[in-house]
């Protein structure tokens, strides 16, 4: 039996790539063929623009409304509880965080996954550029969010060959972010990694 | 109407005195931006405070609960994620515990020295080279003002940043780490943040009690420092300095891996280098997981894996430039 996915036109799988309906495996698979086709990659950046005029959004501020996804995210979140009190307390994660995920995933340029494989390559031309407006101004904090690099191009592995990279990148992220305040900047950096690396999918 | 100003009374002082203005007005505002960064740093390590902040990188957003303090001259964090699988990471001064409470796993890590001076609290003297920092607006951030630093790289091998810093207390409200097209690829966000005035040591225990967990990583045995490392860097890019050598015992395989990092002041590179074959299916070529970016080559019948918060650039130079002593 043919998927539903499987029996789209290169139109059809473009255009549900940039509304972010693609499933994993035939995203994978379109973002092959944008690495290799430098006409479908203009394609995928005119579907991208189109997208935003039709939504009334700035394609450079694809990604707004942050504030709003980090508010849902964390509206349910109960204040800071004393040591002891977190044992055996397993959370699912909050519908809304989940609906707040799900949102910054439309939001992104390509989304893969959490761990993503390059070619030596970068796709860069049609990345939107960032409006610069924090000059001298007083600005919103939230609504003036510029999109978040959320993913970029897989290289033809396979998802459980994915799989394995991830993991296998994941002890070296621990290992770096353990120590990765080497350098100057609040600890509360290289932390917040390590937290969100280990933080379920 | 004359100026009373007597330098303003002659034209040509006149335009020396706007000259030298101006001049000095860019070096002025670099130190203005330079001295918050610093203000900045100082107060992350040395106040207390405690707060919530998301964590936005890839398609992913965890928010976490952060309790921070200085005390009897150590530095203390906790830190841990509130949606999700429970995890939590404690900073004591260089050890490091992540602790794992459904799995009542414990893994205790500490780093083993720097090679260049010990830095508690952070010694950020000025801006490091290679960067360049100016004041933006305001915005308002956790319901504290905050003022805006932008940091750019001079180059293509590091990353911005755009900070709001508390007006108040220069403490972080919220970091965008950005691409040299203004690209985000990270962001840390404060939407809570209460300076406070003492925390207790008791503040920073582990969720886990008693003795039904498994402990890993005994600092003494896993981890030695490395005077004269086996594998060495010949071509580092620009600002970046060694700090740091050591050997580490690294699943699955066990064996020993050569861990080196090495900053340029802001941002940090780990280089791995471990004996191939270990691993089915080792790491080759560039990956990336948010912000940081990983690049694998194959080198000598040995793995080099170089991962660091740093541009794809970055950790492809480093990895191209790694020999054997």
């Amino acid at each position: 039996m043919t998927s539903k996915t499987e029996s789209m036109t290169g139109e059809e799988a473009l255009s549900a790539l940039v509304d972010g309906e693609l499933e994993a495996l035939p995203r994978n698979r379109i973002l092959g063929r944008l690495l290799e086709d430098e006409e479908l990659r203009a394609r995928w950046a005119r579907y991208h623009a189109g997208r935003a005029s039709l939504e009334g959004t700035d394609p450079g501020l694809i990604g707004a409304g942050f504030s709003e996804r980090v508010a849902a995210a964390v509206s349910a979140e109960p204040p800071i509880v004393a040591p002891g009190q977190l044992r055996g307390a397993r959370r699912p994660i909050p519908e809304r965080a989940r609906v707040a995920v799900a949102a910054a995933a439309i939001g992104a340029v390509v989304a893969v996954g959490g761990v993503l494989v390059l070619r030596d390559g970068a796709f860069g031309p049609s990345a939107p550029s960032v409006a610069d407006n924090d000059r001298g101004t007083t600005v919103a904090a939230g609504g003036d969010a510029p999109p978040l690099v959320s993913g970029t191009f897989g290289d033809g592995l396979a998802p459980a060959e994915q799989d394995r990279v991830r993991q296998r990148l994941a002890m070296y992220l621990n290992s770096h972010n353990r120590f990765a305040d080497a350098g100057e900047m609040p600890n509360v950096m290289p932390s917040s990694r390590l937290v969100g690396f280990n933080a379920e999918p | 109407m004359r100026s009373r100003d007597p330098a303003l009374r002659c034209p040509s002082r006149a335009l020396l005195v706007a000259l030298l203005f101006l001049w000095g007005a860019p070096a002025w505002a670099a130190d203005e931006a330079g001295a918050l960064l610093m203000r900045m740093a100082e107060a992350m390590s040395s106040q207390a405070y405690e707060g919530t902040l998301v964590y936005e990188h890839g398609d992913r957003l965890e928010s976490m609960a952060i309790v921070h303090g200085y005390i009897d001259g150590r530095e203390y964090e906790r830190l841990r994620v509130l949606s999700g699988e429970p995890f939590e990471i404690i900073r004591e001064g260089k050890k490091v515990t992540c602790v794992w409470p459904a799995e009542r796993r414990m893994l205790v890590d500490q780093r083993p020295g720097d090679l260049l001076a010990p830095k508690p609290p952070r010694n950020l003297r000025s801006l490091p080279a290679h960067y360049r920092a100016e004041l933006g607006g305001t915005g308002r951030i956790a319901e504290r003002e905050g003022r805006i630093l932008r940091i750019e790289g001079e180059d293509r091998y590091r990353y911005g940043y755009r900070m709001w810093i508390d007006m108040e207390t220069g403490l972080l409200l919220r970091s965008d780490l950005t691409g040299r097209e203004g690209m985000v690829y990270e962001r840390i966000m404060f939407t809570h943040i209460q300076p406070l005035d003492t925390v207790g040591r008791e503040r920073f225990e582990p969720s886990l009690e008693g003795e039904k967990y498994s402990r890993h990583g005994d600092p003494a045995a896993d981890t030695t420092r490395l005077e004269d490392p086996e594998w060495e860097m010949t071509d580092l890019p620009p600002g970046f300095r060694l700090v740091s050598h050591r050997n580490q015992a690294m699943p699955p395989h066990g064996e020993a891996v050569q861990h080196s990092v090495y900053t340029d002041g802001l941002a940090s590179v780990s280089i791995f280098v471990e004996p191939a074959g270990t691993d089915a299916m080792p790491l080759r070529g560039l990956s990336r997981m948010g912000a940081v970016h990983a690049f694998g080559r194959e080198i000598e019948g040995h793995q080099v894996t170089v991962v660091g918060e740093v541009p794809a650039a970055t950790v492809k130079h480093v990895a191209r430039g790694v020999r054997r002593r």
